[in-house]
């Protein structure tokens, strides 16, 4: 058999060599428009893989209470005025938490959604005082309807691209909303000039309900219930199947997509949250200060101060908001205290976005990670305790499906896959051209041909990242090639990725419960409520998870976040992620690259393994013993052509395949 | 509404006139945007620091305004050159496609420029002397005038482009700039110091937002915010030329100059920058690389 092996030995050599000095971390293909936020490094994964909510609720508690209201203390008007403004902002930074922190995608217009809270509120109490909708709980709800509804009109349109374009769109939304609230048209809504005066506040004792009307005690109360309300809501998303495909879109939004994340909705949903998060913010507001104009706080440096707080905490993390909110405002005030004590309590004012500004910067470039990722440093230092959950060591019962029979209701089709004609080209080159194969079902199905023969053009094909040009692809008897990644995936096709497509810092077991994704149900409202169906099945997928680790071998890594693993661990990671959606298909892209003996002698077994677990694999490779070793059926590939196909042996002895990987002058005496 | 050509065509003209100016602005973005991929968040700021810099020369000073647009200009390019590395050269080497702290920094540094502006300057608005006395002359066949000073403006910001662009597609240093703009890493082993050309796309981005501002002083005061808007537009007009193509920047400022004097002719002027923003959402949707910029496919 081994001329052909060891010719492609050099081959792959040079692959393995490119791959391993890439490493894992340099496989992301910088890309104008593709750009991703990535809260800086230095925090630990285990923040947001262990439930922190004691912590958050002790810190609001121990950190606010003095200042605001202690028993005992008389409280004091300024103080829980003070109190009552860090509340929210926690409450506005939490909700961008979701969409920058955890999704990824920096808004840098959140002061937008906290002025639609606000003039809800406030056109609603004071021009509907009468009705029904004047009624501050209603108006109240109402707000969180508009800010939901403007953040979906929005959201749509500026996701679509990401980094810094979405920063600057989100940005010029800001003067778009401006004009509109002092537009002269519109001033029998928002008021002269876009300012409400007098909207009813509890000081002024107008703020009424049912007839009840709270003193600022109450409403301090208000503010808090809320803030617990909200975050222990953010606290639940985040470690919900929602939460988890939010951090898989951050970390990389093609592996997302490969695991059934419908991105684009995924996002518009974190936008949406934000956007709500705000609103109820813009309503506390402008019934604490009573009047709401276009200029605040619909305004540039508000929402630069929504990130700088964000950034400060610690973004991506869930005490993040709160210390980074609480900071950043005890901060400022004590600034201007020193100045007042000099005197120069106009310069405090004068300078207040250059605080905040360089208060960033400092930020950004010395503890990237914000305070979360410095407490994070300090407790590793002193040999804090890891928060995760300790790892069983007994086997799980077998996580792998029977041999199936069944594709939902209906009987497994002969063909899985069936390529009909296919062509693909990029510019003039066909990758592919006028491919036509078939991959039966419960067969192991390698692919191989030299370097840039269309393999990976295939695949992409294949799993609708491209679509063909003409002809076309069907899986499980219906075209695949033209329906979107997630859509595909949802239909059972399971894939690795040649270059790893990790999520790096989402731990070992999280990556593959994001991989059950769309084996999942729980939806948006599940996850924050954390309904008792949405709390069996996370402890079932987590089981599963955990027994899918086992069965690649895996499962000492479960809690370290991925991109600390070694390579090897890596590849099986991928596959094991790939497996938990209890693909149909499982299309391995490369996974031998890189690895040593021992590992690839492992892999051979592991890909035998889940054909006996009845998963059509389809393998694309150059290790030539591994596929002589576990394929069924092998196609050829050169210069975007099937240039053969049949079992391992006819292959191997076919003049075609030699040629292609010798080279077309050369004589064959051999094999 | 009575359709007048002569007011039309005005306004037509003043929208050009605005748009090349925008233009200089959508340029400074591309130079920055191609050596470094990052978008300086501060440029618009630096226009209006330009522009403010200009009325303390010139009126001031009373320095002649030649002398005040060189100070200016100066003087905008060594603003450059701190932003440069106060806000990008701080946050140490990183990927600016994974790490976006850069958008938080150069936002900062833009907000700082502001705060100091407004303690030496004050918050009112400030006139500048026209550039060129003259009388307008009608343009014969649609009654539209046009002043001396506002033919310099449009001369002056198409000839620097053009300038430019002979410049950077004639010379070394345009070759340079384009190597390091494709893969700094190479660009360094063919002997390019990548960090020069950084550096150099600062400055000159400084520059044109200094001169953008003192081309734009005339015509409508120097303010706080015009930064801010200035900047945004011309930002929306890189987006929409092609971030990275002069010809797309000039494309792109004209485009947004006449959506504005459209907006004003048909009695929206309130909702001209409104309408500016909301065509970047547009152009966004429709098509993302901008109408001379170049498609990118997302490999995997």
């Amino acid at each position: 058999m081994s001329l052909l092996h060891d010719l492609t030995k050099a081959n792959r050599a040079a692959k393995e060599e490119r791959d391993r000095r890439r490493g894992p971390q340099r496989n992301k293909k910088p890309s104008d428009w593709t750009e991703v936020w990535v809260p800086p490094p230095g925090r630990l994964a285990n923040l947001t893989s262990a439930p922190n909510v004691t912590g958050a609720v002790v810190l609001l508690l121990l950190v606010l209470f003095p200042l605001g209201l202690l028993p005992g203390l008389r409280p004091d008007a300024f103080r829980i005025d003070t109190v009552q403004v860090i509340f929210r902002y926690i409450i506005v930074v939490s909700g961008l938490n979701i969409i920058a922190g955890y999704t990824g995608q920096l808004s840098l217009g959140q002061g937008i959604f906290t002025s639609l809270g606000a003039y809800t509120g406030a056109i609603l109490t004071t021009r509907a005082a009468d009705t029904v909708f004047g009624q501050p709980v209603v108006s109240f709800f109402a707000a969180i309807v508009v800010g939901a509804f403007v953040g979906v009109v929005l959201g749509i349109p500026a996701l679509r691209v990401k980094g810094a374009f979405l920063a600057v769109v989100t940005l010029a939304f800001i003067p778009i909303f401006q004009t509109v609230y002092s537009f002269k048209s519109f001033s029998s809504l928002f008021g002269e000039q876009g300012q409400i005066k007098d909207v009813p506040t509890p000081i002024a004792n107008r703020l009424g309900l049912l007839g009840y009307h709270p003193t600022d005690i109450d409403w301090f109360y208000v503010h808090l219930a809320l803030v617990v309300l909200l975050v222990l809501l953010a606290r639940n998303l985040v470690h919900s199947r929602v939460g988890r495909g939010l951090m898989a879109i951050r970390e990389s939004e093609v592996a997302a997509k490969s695991s059934g994340v419908n991105v684009t909705r995924y996002k518009t949903t974190a936008f949406l949250l934000a956007s709500v998060y705000a609103s109820i913010a813009g309503v506390l507001y402008v019934h604490s200060v009573g009047f709401v104009s276009p200029n605040f706080p619909a305004q540039i440096p508000e929402s630069f101060k929504y990130v700088v707080m964000l950034i400060v905490g610690g973004s991506g993390t869930l005490l993040g908001p709160i210390l980074g909110a609480t900071a950043i405002e005890i901060v400022t005030k004590l600034i201007n205290v020193v100045f007042e004590s000099f005197g120069k309590e106009d310069i405090a004012r004068e300078f207040a976005q250059s605080i905040l500004g360089i208060i960033a910067i400092i930020t950004l470039a010395t503890a990237p990670g914000g305070m979360i990722g410095n407490l994070q440093k300090i407790k590793r230092l002193f040999g804090g305790r890891s928060n995760s959950p300790p790892i069983s060591t007994r086997p799980p019962d077998s996580v792998m499906a029977r041999p199936r029979a069944f594709v939902g209701d209906k009987p497994m089709p002969q063909i899985v896959l069936r390529a009909n004609a296919m062509t693909k080209s990029f510019g003039g080159l066909h990758a592919n051209d006028d491919v036509s194969m078939e991959v039966i079902a419960g067969s192991v199905h390698s692919l191989i041909g030299p370097n840039g023969s269309g393999k990976t053009t295939f695949i992409n094909t294949v799993t609708g990242i491209y679509t063909a040009d003409r002809g076309s692809i069907d899986f499980l008897d219906s075209r695949c090639d033209d329906q979107p990644l997630f859509a595909n995936v949802s239909r059972g096709m399971g894939r690795t990725f040649q270059n790893l497509q990790l999520w790096k810092r989402m731990s070992v077991v999280e990556n593959v419960m994001v991989g059950q994704h769309a084996r999942m149900k729980s939806g948006l409202f599940a996850s924050l409520l954390r309904f008792p169906s949405q709390r069996k099945e996370e402890a079932r997928v987590r089981e599963r998870a955990r027994g899918l680790l086992f069965f690649c071998g895996i499962e000492q890594y479960a809690h370290l976040p991925a991109g600390q693993l070694p390579y090897g661990p890596q590849r099986l990671l991928e596959i094991a992620r790939a497996l938990a959606l209890d693909p149909v298909l499982l299309i391995l892209d490369e996974p031998a690259a890189g690895l040593n003996p021992s590992e690839s002698a492992k892999l051979t077994e592991l890909i035998r393994q889940i054909a006996q677990a009845g998963i059509t694999v389809f393998l694309i490779e150059h290790h030539m013993d591994i596929v002589m070793t576990v394929s069924d059926r092998v196609t050829v590939f050169d210069f975007g052509q099937k240039i053969a196909e049949g079992s391992p042996d006819q292959v191997q002895r076919d003049p075609r395949v030699l040629e292609a990987y010798l080279g077309g002058e050369t004589k064959l005496t051999h094999a | 509404m009575h359709f007048d050509p002569a007011v039309f065509f005005q306004q037509i003209i003043i929208g050009i006139l605005n748009g090349s100016i925008y233009g200089l602005v959508a340029l400074g973005f591309s130079m920055i945007f191609l050596t470094t991929r990052l978008i300086n968040f501060a440029q618009g700021e630096q226009l209006m620091v330009g522009a403010y810099t200009y009325f303390y020369l010139s009126v001031v000073l009373k320095l002649p305004i030649i002398a005040a647009l060189l100070g200016a200009v100066l003087f905008s390019i060594i603003v450059g050159l701190v932003v440069q590395k106060l806000t990008i050269q701080v946050l140490g080497k990183f990927d600016p496609n994974t790490n976006i702290a850069w958008i938080l920094t150069t936002l900062a540094g833009g907000l700082i420029m502001v705060d100091i502006v407004k303690y030496f300057a004050g918050t009112e608005q400030k006139t500048v002397r026209r550039l060129i006395e003259g009388d307008a002359i009608t343009i014969p066949g649609i009654g539209a005038k046009l002043e001396a000073q506002q033919l310099a403006i449009l001369v002056g910001a198409v000839v620097l482009m053009f300038a430019l662009e002979a410049v950077h597609s004639k010379t070394t240093l345009g070759k340079a700039l384009k190597a390091v703009a494709h893969d700094p890493a190479t660009a360094s082993l063919m002997g390019i110091n990548p960090n020069f050309m950084v550096l150099y796309s600062f400055g000159l981005a400084g520059a044109l937002a200094a001169i953008a501002g003192f081309l734009l002083a005339p015509t409508t005061f120097v303010f706080l915010s015009m930064g801010t808007f200035n900047g945004l537009k011309g930002f929306v007009a890189a987006v929409i030329g092609g971030i990275g193509s002069t010809k797309g920047a000039l494309v792109g400022g004209l485009v947004i100059g006449i959506i504005e004097s459209l907006a004003i002719f048909f009695n929206a002027a309130d909702l001209a920058t409104a309408m500016v923003f909301f065509s970047l959402v547009l152009i966004l949707l429709i098509k993302p690389q901008g109408i001379l910029g170049e498609a990118l496919i997302e490999k995997v």
